[in-house]
């Protein structure tokens, strides 16, 4: 029925719309000026941090560290990417320092491992480090558990969702737009929990580990020490056990690996790391060495394929018996011993320590 | 498909293009589809117990109409159906577990397919639809000529579906009748309700409760000033309900149908009669009609005086105890109901033992005296309505003490403030959509507000359903 119909229900006359118009002059008006006063230093000096609208805490922190980083130093050599066991196993500073004793180059890494990432998330993070920040080397580093069911799906939601992930890695929204370009949006973003309960304990939270994390994304903090020199207990240690319990290597996080080797080429050397175990973590397995194998076997495969690097470490890296901090992860100690025995076989490679043409490497 | 979700946004956007096109009997047909897809979203079995209610009170009301004798037990047959569905969805939980290894072994399946069709969104307010519609039939008050498109599409009404409003059969069916035009007036109003529904849901109802540590209504001991915290709870309930319901008025207005107000500014009001006369209007109508006049009047035909104590208690006591059974089957329920009607009860002994001025002529301080008094009450009446018995005590007991008393958060002001601030705009103009009237000018700074700060809200890591789609 046509509008005019005195019988149609939908009956309009075409509106001035001077609401709409005068409407949109207010909402520019103050954005406008917000965007403008968010880009200049103001803000920092407020003591206000940007997001990126994800609700992983060391996440935004990582990524507000490399972005500084790469600032600072105009280019970024290596990249380090996992989950917890990367991001407490690996101190940036002490590996450069190893590549500077033996090579007397420096090196600029950076520690981007996430506490709690898949294998596949993982993968549309090294796709987003390589688009954004062009490293030499992009080291992924892993264990065995990382391929497990129980590992696939932790922090998804909180990382490879977030539209701004989105956004870099090719699938472009309204928001992730926004969170890419507008540094108003983004100061916002970190601010937009004002009102849950949990908002102050999650900012002290945040500022705590902020200030705990070194400028190469390294986390300082992690002390303690787990004497691992005896086999697990099941009763004591449930929890890691309970981990492993259904191991077996998940189809997606194969995949996952595969798509972070592709990467290799235009630029970019892909490496794969076994990030070292003690031997006595393999009772952990259901099926002892026959499941470690497998994990080994597709890191080997996927490195003969796709023809990138692979550093195997078990049994051969040097950490302590008094490096680690629990049955998966190293503690500062056993971090900088392995940070440095990685630093000489870096050393080894050729050169990675160069800088690209041009005034740096960052998109 | 939730209300504020984009998908209900296409959805409604799809429905409304072709309902443009269509004739009227064709729009009717054409909103049941799509009511019964849009319940559907929520679960397939849902739109199978929705047709099942409608068919049972279709051909009892049918019956009604045409039935000389026996009407009465008709009558109750009816309600008795109705109610029963409605008690096996209070009391699903409940005779859910007990049931559930009995109805498995039994069909030879999966037991929870057959119990959670007695758990349906919103079927509490298509019962007392039904119910209303079966009372009226029987009064001879619905048209007499067997439509059951327009009865199937009265309880249907996708926006309407969830959680009402509580619509009467007589006007609704009138509506579908009638020519229905959406003229350039009719879609502004209905643009202001849907922003100040999506304003007073998303970023005032959310926020607030967001806001409340889950700790407060479990484990009150614990957590200091819980007294501000049921402060801002009653005021999430309220913005939360209330910006539901302008929500869906405004969608329906978008196809010509009127529904019913629910709210009017009810923290305003100066004694609990008007409260219940500005608070979920619908159901407290409702109630007054089906509840309350009847045994009113049943107990005036026994004894006149208004002194008589049966004919003071016994209709309020009734009218909120089945207002607290609607909302639920716990104990709690039941309280929240009683302390209503005792509060009605008291307001109304207290009215005739001193007659005072009629409520117009009364000084500016009794009015802000009476506005405290009845928010007050309804307030500690709101204890027992969000927690069960025994941590309601125990939240009593904490709000004995000075930790119970803490100041209340300044986050909070933040969103009550502007929450009372719509109240007041819409009481002075007697207009919910007020902002309408405004200068050009004031008018654009409003709508900018409210769309920044939706866009805003939207931004945060919350999503909560409507309070009342749990009832």
């Amino acid at each position: 029925m046509r509008t005019n119909d005195p019988r149609a229900t939908l009956r309009l006359r075409h509106p001035r719309g001077t609401t709409l118009w005068l409407a949109a002059l207010c909402l520019a008006v103050p954005l406008s000026v917000c965007e403008t006063v968010a880009r200049t230093d103001l803000p920092q000096r407020w003591g206000l941090v940007p997001s990126v609208g994800s609700s992983h805490r060391q996440f935004e922190i990582a990524l507000r560290r490399i972005e500084a980083y790469v600032a600072d130093e105009g280019r970024l050599d290596c990249v380090f990417l996992g989950s917890s066991v990367v991001h407490r196993g690996i101190d940036p500073a002490a590996l450069g320092g190893a590549y500077r004793k033996h090579t007397g180059r420096t090196i600029r890494c950076f520690n981007f491992g996430i506490q709690g990432v898949s294998v596949a998330t993982s993968s549309r993070l090294a796709e987003l480090l390589a688009r954004r920040y062009h490293p030499r080397l992009l080291v992924f580093g892993s264990t065995a558990r990382d391929y497990s069911p129980y590992a696939q799906h932790q922090v998804k939601s909180q990382v490879a969702t977030v539209p701004w992930v989105r956004y870099y890695t090719g699938a472009v929204s309204p928001k992730g737009w926004l969170a890419a370009h507008s540094a108003a949006f983004r100061y916002y973003l970190t601010y937009r929990n004002w009102m849950r309960a949990d908002y102050a304990r999650a900012m002290a939270t945040r500022a705590e580990e902020d200030r705990y994390t070194t400028r190469e994304g390294y986390d300082t903090r992690r002390g303690g020490r787990l004497d691992v020199r005896g086999n697990p207990n099941p009763r004591t240690q449930g929890h890691y056990f309970g981990v492993l319990r259904d191991f077996t290597i998940v189809p997606e996080a194969r995949d996952g690996l595969r798509r972070i080797a592709r990467l290799q080429g235009s630029g970019i050397q892909v490496a794969l790391l076994e990030m070292p175990i003690t031997p006595t973590t393999i009772p952990f397995f259901p099926n002892g060495e026959r499941d470690y194998a497998q994990f080994v076997d597709v890191l080997t495969t996927t490195a003969r394929d796709t023809g990138v690097l692979l550093w195997r470490t078990f049994g051969v890296a040097p950490v302590p018996f008094d490096g680690w901090r629990d049955w998966g992860h190293l503690n500062t100690k056993g971090a900088r011993v392995f940070s440095e025995w990685l630093g000489g076989q870096m050393a080894a490679m050729p050169d990675v320590s160069v800088a690209a043409e041009g005034p740096g490497n960052r998109s | 498909m939730s209300l504020t979700s984009v998908e209900f946004a296409l959805f409604v956007t799809a429905v409304l293009a072709v309902y443009y096109l269509l004739p009227g009997r064709a729009q009717c047909g054409w909103l049941l589809l799509a009511s019964y897809v849009f319940y559907g979203t929520w679960d397939w079995r849902f739109p199978v117990a929705l047709a099942g209610l409608t068919a049972a009170n279709f051909v009892i009301g049918r019956r009604l109409r045409v039935a000389r004798q026996a009407r009465r037990p008709l009558l109750w047959l009816g309600i008795g159906i109705n109610l029963a569905a409605l008690a096996g969805c209070k009391y699903g939980d409940v005779l859910g577990a007990a049931l559930q290894p009995l109805l498995a072994s039994a069909a030879h399946t999966d037991g929870d397919v057959l119990l959670r069709l007695a758990l349906p969104v919103g079927l509490s307010f298509q019962v007392v639809q039904a119910i209303g519609y079966l009372v009226d039939s029987s009064r001879g008050q619905v048209a007499a000529e067997d439509d059951l498109l327009s009865f199937a599409l009265y309880l249907a009404y996708f926006p309407k579906l969830l959680a009402g409003p509580i619509e009467r059969p007589r006007p609704f069916i009138q509506q579908l009748r009638a020519a229905r035009v959406v003229d350039n007036a009719a879609l502004a109003r209905s643009g202001a309700q849907i922003l100040v529904g999506l304003v007073r849901k998303l970023a005032i109802g959310d926020s607030l409760a967001a806001m409340i540590p889950d700790a407060a209504f479990t484990t009150p001991a614990s957590v200091a000033g819980v007294g501000g915290w049921l402060v801002v709870y009653a005021f999430a309930l309220y913005n939360d309900f209330a910006g539901y319901t302008s929500l869906v008025r405004g969608v329906s207005g978008l196809f010509g149908i009127e529904l019913s107000p629910n709210f009017a500014s009810p923290f305003f009001a100066r004694n609990l009669t008007e409260f219940w006369n500005r608070w979920h209007m619908s159901l407290s109508f409702w109630l007054r009609d089906y509840v309350y006049l009847p045994l009113s009047r049943a107990l005036l035909r026994r004894n006149l005086s208004r002194y008589n104590v049966p004919n003071l208690v016994a209709p309020p006591l009734a009218a909120m105890l089945a207002c607290g059974l609607w909302h639920g089957p716990g104990l709690n329920m039941v309280l929240w109901g009683a302390l209503h009607g005792v509060y009605l009860v008291g307001e109304r002994v207290w009215t005739l033992a001193r007659p005072s001025r009629p409520l117009p002529q009364r000084p500016w301080w009794r009015h802000a005296l009476g506005m405290g008094r009845v928010f007050a009450l309804v307030v500690l009446a709101l204890i027992p309505f969000r927690m069960p018995l025994p941590i309601a005590a125990e939240f009593v007991a904490a709000l004995g003490t000075a930790r119970g008393w803490g100041g209340l958060d300044p986050r909070a002001l933040a969103c009550i403030v502007p929450a009372v601030w719509i109240d007041w705009v819409q009481a002075r103009g007697r207009d919910e959509t007020v902002f309408l009237r405004w200068s050009p000018m004031a008018r654009a700074a409003a709508l900018a507000v409210a769309l920044l700060v939706l866009f805003l809200a939207a931004q945060r890591d919350v999503d909560a359903p409507f309070v009342y789609q749990g009832f």
